[in-house]
């Protein structure tokens, strides 16, 4: 899957995450037998029917849940609209402190769980809804509800919307050269680098992390950007909430170039990242 | 007579010390353990019990109390079987406390027997600890043991053996005696001797000064270099452009990212990496 | 400011056609503007939410496509439609129902200077200095009606002026379009009631446009470079945007951009499924 193949982008684990994140899979005991020290980015993506407790931790002995587990990786949830929308709404305040603390009769424990969170959904019910290949069966009010799984808050720790076409065989039978792994990932090394830097004093790692204030500190942009934004959100009926958003996804494409300041053409792609709002929460 | 022997617990992935006492003394043959144990910990008398008989040594009929302190925390798990058995069997003597096993292996394992022997002013006495040097190595044992056994004396893999090396390093511990299984996922620890035994029989050498356990040393570097790390790649996935882009900048700045898509979008993927799996178990 | 004699030749032909046409018309601004397509907006001097939305709506797009909006500068929707006319850039006329040196409403003097700055065009029947009465509105109404091709009522009370506007509009042939609402609101009384009387049903500014035959007039879409080698790859058939980036043969990066500015500036439009039209 697309998903997981992010774990094969992300910068290598250091030395100190690698110890972090192999503590708390050794404590729940999922290492592999020959793995020695978690090297790579743990990968977790547990099933729709998963509770509360498994997903953030506890127990009567208390373990840590998949999103410790995915502590420094990557925590994909599949078809994310069929999960519990209270099992959901339990991830609110691990997005936002990376971290989570479980209270049981005899101890407070506290486990890490800086994770990114990858989810995907269907565009509604029956799944067709804006397909090529199939005429989609459902009510606008089914879209709306299905859509209306995901909670405000929640989608507001998501800064990135996108949606995935199907491929036709054509292009799978293609045997055109891909980018592979590794050249993305140099890219995506530097891009970090560069923010590392700029947030030294701050506290943080990466522009996703930014809160409204540094946002207004290091994003800043031009008039002829504000007034893009501004048409932006008339014409194309943006929510508010997705205007911090749009900056920083633009901050990061603006570093993924190596540019210092964000240009227009940064600000007008994050925009296109906002599919939910723009193509589905419109109207 | 009483023993006190070291070892380590987890609280999330913060450690802390726990003392097992064992007191043994002559009465009606019984075990009973205390300090808020759960339940594998008071199965653990049954198991250590067993283990020393196979492992050839006579208990008698004595009366066997353990205390776990602090007393206030519950404890949880399998792997206090070890310190219990050691507590155990040098309370009757199979393990020997003499001054020059002390020299010999630095090992710190004490019990109040010497103390005795010092009142008493016995033949062997100068084999045994001044009073003063007893309350040095109160102060100072510095060495935990961890396991679980099985019935026939041998020590048992556990879990969370990493974070427990690390913080008895923390917290001052200069030597851990873990499962011989375990050893190598605790090659990275630095800066505490950390020894691997197979069986209750080996220890009880060690400990006597009759042979050296064995110790696993690896750095990051030869951990980072010999790994297999992905056996997937992106450049498998054909088409689906705006994707990979939109991975791309999710990993670059750590944004949280949301796909939308019918199905069918991303099976395709999950193809090829039954295909890539493939290859790999046929080498 | 200009007087037109109704034998002069640059006096609007359109309004030669009504009964009763003022034999001279008081000008201030553009007189070019009477020959090129022209929609009234009319409404409530109260109007709802709903109304003001609807207003600036269709004043808006209207606007955008180069037709000319004519109203009788009076609070509420009429008040609406001039300014959303001239904030994209459109040219719009008012109609006064008093003498130049009296407007009315008073607030609404700034209005029409910016109408006048703004390339529009301010007229009246009257004396400028003669003031405002009752008798006066009916008269201005059949001048809006006169100059426009089509009349749209936003909200209209029962036995409003807009009504009077759009009665005219049945007598001069003119094609009268309301907005529906809800049956149980007063400020929708009057539209329903045309409606029911025989006047068209608008949904959309489309409906609007396709009854003056409206083809994209003055306002051919004029792109360049980049934008519109990527545009010429969209078509009325939906496509993703990864075959616009094949077809285009450009990175994704760049096509999102390109995308991006073409859809705010009104060219195409996207769907669910990350797919992309041409903009009727």
């Amino acid at each position: 899957m697309l998903a997981q193949r992010l774990t094969t982008i992300l910068p290598n684990l250091t030395f100190e995450e690698s110890l972090e994140t192999t503590k708390i899979h050794s404590i729940a005991g999922t290492l592999k037998n020959d793995e020695k020290i978690i090297v790579s980015r743990p990968f977790r993506n547990p099933h729709h029917t998963i509770t509360k407790v498994a997903l953030i931790g506890g127990g009567r002995v208390p373990k840590p849940g998949e999103i410790s587990l995915a502590h420094n990786g990557v925590l994909f949830l599949d078809e994310i609209a069929e999960f519990d929308k209270d099992t959901l709404e339990v991830l609110r305040e691990p997005l936002e402190d990376k971290k989570i603390t479980i209270a049981r009769l005899n101890q407070v424990l506290t486990y890490p769980c800086n994770f990114m969170l990858v989810a995907s959904m269907n565009p509604c019910p029956c799944g067709y809804y804006g397909s090529n290949y199939k005429q989609c069966t459902c009510t606008p009010i089914l879209i709306k509800k299905y859509l209306g799984k995901l909670s405000g808050p929640l989608l507001d720790r998501i800064d990135i919307q996108i949606e995935v076409e199907r491929v036709n065989y054509d292009k799978l039978s293609n045997k055109s050269k891909e980018e592979s792994s590794s050249e993305i990932k140099q890219r995506v090394e530097k891009a970090r680098l560069i923010q590392q830097k700029r947030y030294e004093n701050e506290n943080i790692f990466s522009n996703s992390e930014l809160n409204h204030k540094q946002c207004e500190k290091y994003c800043k942009i031009d008039e002829e950007s504000k007034e893009l934004l501004k048409k932006a959100f008339i014409n194309l009926g943006l929510t508010s909430r997705a205007y911090l958003k749009i900056l920083k996804v633009a901050r990061t494409i603006a570093d993924l170039e190596g540019s210092e300041n964000i240009e227009k053409r940064h600000i007008s792609e994050a925009i296109q990242y906002r599919s939910l709002d723009k193509n589905f929460f419109k109207n | 007579m009483l023993s006190i022997v070291k070892s380590m617990s987890l609280k999330g992935l913060e450690g802390y010390i726990i003392d097992v006492q064992v007191d043994v003394s002559a009465g009606i043959p019984e075990w009973d353990i205390v300090g808020l144990p759960d339940i594998s910990i008071k199965e653990s008398k049954e198991r250590v019990k067993t283990a020393i008989k196979n492992s050839g040594y006579e208990l008698f009929s004595r009366k066997v109390l353990v205390n776990l302190a602090p007393a206030d925390i519950r404890k949880e798990g399998s792997y206090l079987d070890l310190p219990i058995a050691i507590g155990v069997l040098y309370c009757i003597g199979v393990i020997k406390s003499k001054k020059e096993n002390y020299s010999k292996n630095k090992i710190d394992i004490f019990s109040n027997e010497g103390e005795k022997n010092i009142n008493e002013t016995s033949v062997d006495n100068e084999d045994y600890l001044g009073e003063i040097e007893i309350r040095n190595y109160l102060k100072n044992r510095k060495t935990a043991f961890i396991g679980e056994l099985s019935l026939d004396g041998k020590i048992n893999k556990i879990n969370g053996i990493l974070p427990i090396c690390i913080e008895a390093k923390r917290l001052g511990m200069k030597k851990i005696i873990i499962p011989y299984e375990n050893l190598d996922e605790v090659g990275i620890v630095e800066g505490i001797e950390i020894l691997g035994a197979k069986t209750l029989k080996e220890i009880i050498e060690y400990l006597n000064g009759n042979i050296k356990l064995k110790e696993i040393k690896t750095t990051w570097e030869e951990i980072n270099k010999n790994i297999n790390k992905y056996n997937i790649d992106f450049n498998e996935v054909k088409g689906q452009e705006n994707v990979k882009r939109a991975l791309e900048i999710a990993a670059a700045g750590g944004h949280n990212i949301l796909l939308i898509g019918s199905p069918g979008s991303r099976k395709n993927n999950a193809c090829t990496k039954i295909n890539n799996n493939f290859t790999k178990f046929n080498f | 400011m200009k007087i037109i004699k109704s034998t002069q030749k640059n006096y609007p032909e359109k309004l030669l056609k009504i009964k009763n046409y003022p034999k001279k018309l008081y000008v201030e601004g553009n007189l070019e503007l009477f020959d090129k397509p022209i929609v009234a907006i009319v409404g409530s001097r109260d109007c709802s939410e709903y109304g003001k939305e609807q207003a600036k709506r269709f004043s808006e797009e209207l606007s955008k496509k180069g037709i000319c909006i004519i109203s009788g500068l009076a609070r509420g929707i009429d008040t609406i439609a001039h300014i959303n006319s001239i904030e994209k850039e459109g040219k719009t006329i008012a109609v006064l129902a008093s003498g130049f040196k009296n407007i009315y409403p008073p607030e609404n003097k700034i209005l029409v200077e910016k109408i006048v700055n703004s390339g529009g065009a301010v007229i009246s029947e009257f004396q400028p200095d003669e003031e405002i009465d009752m008798s006066k509105f009916p008269r201005r109404n059949r001048i809006i009606s006169g100059l426009a091709d089509a009349i749209l009522v936003i909200e209209a009370k029962y036995r409003s002026g807009s009504t009077i506007t759009a009665r005219y509009g049945f007598r001069q042939n003119k094609e009268v379009f309301c907005i529906p609402g809800n049956i149980s609101e007063k400020n929708s009384y009057g539209t329903n009631k045309l409606i029911q009387e025989g006047a068209s049903l608008v949904i959309s500014p489309m409906d609007i446009l396709n009854s003056l035959n409206y083809d994209e007039c003055d306002e051919k879409i004029n792109i360049d470079g980049k934008y519109k080698e990527v545009y010429e790859n969209i078509g009325t058939i939906p496509v993703s945007v990864n075959e616009i980036s094949k077809r285009a043969n450009r990175t994704i990066q760049e096509i999102n951009e390109i995308l991006f500015m073409l859809e705010v500036d009104g060219f195409i439009k996207s769907l669910p499924g990350d797919k992309y039209v041409v903009k009727e």
